[in-house]
Parts: structure tokens; sequence; C-alpha cells
């Protein structure tokens, strides 16, 4: 029999992620006693991309009008019941949150805001004080384990002092965001080309562990500016809008809030895209000549960023701003059905690993409810699994030993050393080149050539060989599930023939209601990626003829 | 005047050192950056075993990459250096817990979430 090498900590309820989901998990599976296992990759409120989030949240609508709205700005490839459950979930989730001391502000008719990084922070001294929940920060998760086909913990690495160990639990809940932010050479998930670990870890762990993941093609890109690096534009409203000219100053977009019911629309990126495709860029936005104040920031931080930004050059009002095209949102992600159940037994998913939720097209003030709402459910949901059923059989000890190995073998010296910084540059160009906004069958076979080809050089990262707080190490282990990541990406934008929503196919540019109103759906099945379809959920409402 | 940033860096892992010392960087940049980027650079470009708490919220919403600037306290991410500049970088406390360079535990700033509640409100939409 192997020796164990590994600390095994055990929990009932294991919830994974840094963010509202997480917490909001956490929150509702605290019933009956159950032992609850927080591992976020950094502290709770200074991790994850909640902080990162403007805050708002669709609501005060009629529930019918929410709905009405989100499938068919989703272009009807959202799961119905799941989508109805969001819109018919989100007062109470409000409401629940208002009853922890969270603000929750009303800014417009039908938007409330909430800070998120600031509710983080009220959340977690509540974390703090509760006896049975346990908070792990600082911590990566490396692999879910899995036991008897049901989900059964997890392994991790703990990053402050490089010790690897083993969480056992009945239940998990996976939300760990979204994925796509290592994906592409430009994103807003990376404020300032600073790497927030949307790296699609929780995406492929959940898929190596045996769920499905659907619609992974559909990734929304939005302008973000170009130096700094991937500045998020919409904290600047009133840059944002525009008008975007070309090289030539020629005006592209006079006024984007005509695309404002859709947010960032794929028509927008679209025609910003062609104009760069057609040699007519870089794309900046000018405000010089516009007749523009000062801008209105009546509270201290807002007054703060301004004068950030005035210091680096990159005021519209005085200079000219480059944008390019980024990725922004993963609408898809984790099969799940509106109880936010995976199809592995014992794994939720809540936020924006969720696919399902957003169809085609996420809509703006529609993913921080989805993150809030089903963050409730599904810890309610993974408390209800916990307390009905034992704990799952222990792993087995080859399978957690080899993870281990898999984990430390990145430290050892390596013949012929690559460096993460540089395969990852490899890998975002060929997504840059073949997996953006534009897709055909020709480039995304190539695509998948060069990415089969980063894969065979995986083993040669080398990272500086010491435990503590290893930012190389860290990049390292979330490298080959980016690759990973990408790759299903790749075969999911094959096997979608048609355009739809962020979704563009130059070999099939119309919307294909006949054929493709389904699901892609990739699954590991015998050590393999095997790409299938699956039908979407109409329940209610129906495209026209 | 140069067009360099100078750089002198707290550096000291609990594992392999015996006592902190101070590291200098001499950055070339062309123009005013954060410190916050300054480290990224250093990290990326320099010497990769450099640690911080390297998330990055954009916009000090987050807090996460409080240290010291200059013996002040203070955000990197809000916290400029042009060319010519020198800058002392420094971890929030020391020694109690500490895990490496830069970075000490979350636990050891209970204060930090304490101060200066960020009312952010935004009257636009998301």
């Amino acid at each position: 029999m192997e020796q164990r090498s590994y600390p095994i900590k055990e929990c009932d309820v294991l919830v994974i992620g840094s963010g509202s989901g997480a917490f909001a998990a956490l929150e509702a599976a605290k019933q009956g006693g159950l032992r609850i296992l927080l591992a976020s990759r950094g502290p709770v409120g200074m991790s994850g991309l909640t902080p990162t989030a403007i805050g708002g949240v669709a609501s005060s609508s009629s529930v019918d009008a929410l709905f009405t709205r989100m499938i068919e700005g989703g272009l009807y490839l959202n799961d119905q019941d799941v989508a109805w459950r969001l819109v018919n979930g989100i007062e109470s989730a409000l409401e629940n949150l208002k009853n922890l001391g969270i603000v929750v502000m009303p800014t417009s008719g039908r938007l409330v805001t909430i800070p998120g990084g600031d509710a983080l922070k009220v959340a977690r001294k509540e974390i703090l004080k509760r006896p049975n929940i346990e908070l792990l920060e600082d911590v990566q998760v490396t692999s879910l384990l899995t036991s008897k086909g049901r989900a059964a913990g997890a392994t991790i690495l703990d990053l402050e002092r490089g010790e690897f160990f083993v969480v056992r639990a009945k239940t998990v809940v996976l939300a760990t965001g979204g994925s796509m932010g290592e994906l592409y050479p430009h994103t807003s998930n990376n404020p300032f080309g600073m790497t927030t670990g949307s790296a699609g870890t929780g995406h492929i762990m959940a898929y190596h562990a045996g769920a499905e993941l659907v619609d992974m093609e559909m990734i929304q890109f939005v302008p973000v500016v170009a130096d700094p690096r991937c500045l998020y534009l919409r904290y600047f409203p009133d840059f944002w809008e525009g008008p975007y000219v070309n090289r030539l100053g020629a005006v592209v977009e006079s006024d984007i809030n005509r695309y404002l019911a859709q947010s960032y629309s794929p028509e927008l990126t679209h025609n910003l895209f062609q104009v760069i495709a057609k040699g007519n860029g870089p794309i900046y936005i000018d405000k010089r000549s516009a007749e523009v104040g000062e801008p209105q920031r009546p509270i201290k931080s807002q007054q703060i960023r301004q004068k950030l930004i005035s210091s680096l050059g990159i005021d519209p009002r005085h200079n000219k701003i480059e944008v390019v095209l980024g990725s922004h949102f993963s609408m898809g992600g984790v099969r799940v059905n509106g109880k936010t159940s995976s199809t592995l037994p014992g794994l939720y998913a809540a936020g924006e690993i969720m696919g399902c939720v957003h169809g085609a097209v996420r809509l703006g003030s529609y993913s921080l409810a989805q993150v809030i709402m089903f963050g409730f459910e599904a810890g309610a949901q993974a408390a209800r699994y916990a307390l009905t059923q034992e704990m799952a059989l222990p792993p087995a000890r080859a399978t957690v030993n080899r993870e281990r190995e898999q984990v430390f073998q990145f430290l050892e010296p390596k013949a012929q050393p690559l460096s993460v910084a540089r395969l990852k540059k490899r890998l975002q160009k060929i997504m840059a080149q073949y997996a953006f906004v534009e897709r055909d069958k020709a480039g995304l076979s190539e695509a998948l050539r060069q990415i089969g080809a980063i894969k065979e050089d995986i083993p040669r990262i080398a990272v500086p060989p010491f435990r503590r707080f290893n930012l190389e190490w860290l990049k390292a282990l979330e490298f080959p599930f980016t690759v990973e990541a990408a790759e299903i990406v790749v075969r999911s934008a094959l096997v979608r023939e048609e355009s739809r929503g962020f979704h563009y196919r130059k070999d099939f540019p119309e919307r294909d209601d006949t054929n493709w109103l389904c699901h892609t759906v990739a699954k590991l099945d015998q050590g393999q990626l095997v790409m299938g379809t699956a039908p979407v959920k109409l329940t209610r409402l129906r495209p026209e003829v | 005047m140069g067009h360099y940033v100078t750089a002198s860096i707290f550096r000291y892992d609990p594992e392999s050192d015996r006592s902190p010392r101070y590291d200098e960087f001499r950055v070339p940049v062309k123009s005013e950056l954060t410190v916050l980027l300054l480290l990224d650079r250093i990290q990326k470009e320099i010497d990769p075993t450099l640690s911080f708490r390297n998330y990055c919220c954009g916009l000090q919403m987050c807090r996460s990459c409080v240290m010291k600037m200059d013996r002040k306290k203070g955000l990197a991410c809000i916290t400029l250096v042009k060319p010519g500049d020198t800058v002392t970088v420094e971890p929030l406390s020391f020694p109690e817990r500490h895990i490496k360079d830069l970075v000490v535990p979350a636990t050891n700033r209970e204060d930090e979430y304490e101060e200066e509640p960020q009312e952010v409100k935004h009257d636009f939409y998301p």
C-alpha cells in the first residue's frame, strides 16, 4: 500500500473561491452545525474579481421584464429554468445581503449598487466570528477529488508556506469566477496587466472531475485601455462613452450609449474589431474637442482615481487614449441546473463559472445578480446534500501522491527550461490570432495544432526553487489549466457552425436557430476531450420564426 | 534625472535567510508609474523570486497592496514614482509571522479592514 505523504483536513462543505459567490455560498451553508471550509486564493475581499466589479445589480423591475430582456439579450442560448430562477431570486438575495449589514444602494430606476469589495470586508469579519467556519486564505486548490462518481474534496497548496494538503468534504461549491483572463493578451480581468487569477483553474478542475462544460466559445470582448494595460474604462463612465476615433481621426463610434441596452454589445466589439482589421487602427477615445467640464467626483476615492489618471496622462480630456479589445466575461462554464447542481453529484457551481445563465451575450448588471443569487442557492443546496450524505470514501493515496508530485515537479531543475511568461505569451498570441472576435474553421484548426505544441512544452516550465509565496510557482500551477481552457474554447468554437452573440464565424456568418439553438458540451471521457451538443431549455420563451 | 527608478526593497525569507536585507533594483522606465507596477516589472523582468501581494483590483479598492513606501504606509497601486526617483519599499509589519519579502499575513492587517471605509457610490450603468 502506498504511503501517505500529506496532511488531511475534513469538513462537510468545501467552498472554493474568493468573491461574493463564495461568501454567499458560505453564508447559506451554515446550518445544522455543518463544518464549512472556505479555500480562497487570497484574503477575502482582497482577491477574486468582486472588488473589481462596479457593483450594479438588476432589480426593481418586473420579473417578467428582467427575464425577457435576459433571454432576448442572450439570443435564446440561456437555459430558461436557470434564468427564471435568477430573476425570481434577486430580491430575496438582496434582502439577505441587507440583513447581513451590507450596503445595497438604489441607483437608477431598475438598478441597485453593492460596493463589492467593501461588502466582502464586512463579510470577512462575520466569517471570522463563526465557530463552524474555517477560512483558508492564500491557498490554491490544485485538483478536485472524486470518489465513486461524486465530489469528495480537493488537493490544496498553501501559498504562504508552500505546503500541500488534502481536504475531504461531503460536497464542494465552486465559486472561482471567470476563466478567460489569461487566455488573451488583453483582458479587463487583469487591470494594469497584472494577473488576478482568472486562469481557468475552476472550470478545468470541474471538467477533470467529470463535470460538463457548456458554450465555452462564448466570451465577451470589450474595449480596454492599451496603456496602462487593460485599465477598466467603465470606472470612468464619462470617458467610456466615446467618441471612438480611428488612426486618421475619423469617428467610428460617436456615442456608444446606443448600445447600453446590451452593455457591452457584440456589434460594438465587432465594429471596433473591423476598424483595426482593415488597417485603420489603432482606435482612440478622444474627448479633447468635446465640451467636457471637470468631471463630478463627489467621493474621495473617485477623486483619488481622477488624480491618478491625470498624473498617468490618461485623462481623455487632455490626451488621446488608445483602446484595444480584451476579454471580459465568460458566458460559458460548468453546466448547471436551476439549483446550481453540476453534472457531477455533490459538485455545485455559483457565479461566473456557471454556464447556461447568460447565453450568447451577458447583459450589464446581470452578473453580480447571478453571483449573489446563485451563491446563496449553491450554499443552500450543498448544505442540504451534506446533511443527508455520509462522507465520501477517502481518495486513493496514489491519486493524491501523483497530484502532489505534479505540483512539486515545477520546482525541480529542467534540462531545457522555459519560463511561464514566455509560453503564456505564445498561447495568448494564438488565441488573439485565431480564436478572438472573428473565427473560422481553418484558423481554429491551426490554433489547435499550435496549442498542442505548447502542451508538449509544459514539462519544461522551470520555477525558482523556494516554497514561500512563490509567484512563479503559482503562475506555473495555473498555466496547464489555462492551456486546457484555451483548447476547449477553440474546440467549442469549431463545433458551433453559426454566428450568435459573441461567437462570430466568418465561414458561418448567420445565426442558425434550426441547427444551433443548442449548447456545445465539452466533457472528459476516458482521459479524452469529447465534444457534443445538448438542447437549450426553452421552457418559457421561443425565438420568433 | 535618469531613465531609471531605483528601488530599495526589503527581502526576507524566514526559511532560508538569517536576517532581512535590502536589494537595490535599477528599473528602466519611460514615464511615471505606480509602485505596484514597478514591483510587477521587477518580479517579471529582473528577479522572479520577489514576493509581494500582486493581486490588483485596479484602483485602491481591494487594499491588498498596503505596504510602506519611504517609511510611509500607503497603497502601492496609487503611489506614483517617476524616472529619476528612488523609493524604499517595505512590508506593512515585521517580524510577526512574516511570510516573505513584502508579504504579511492577512490577519496582521485587521486594522486595515477598519480604516477609511471606502464609500463608493456609482451613479452610472455598470
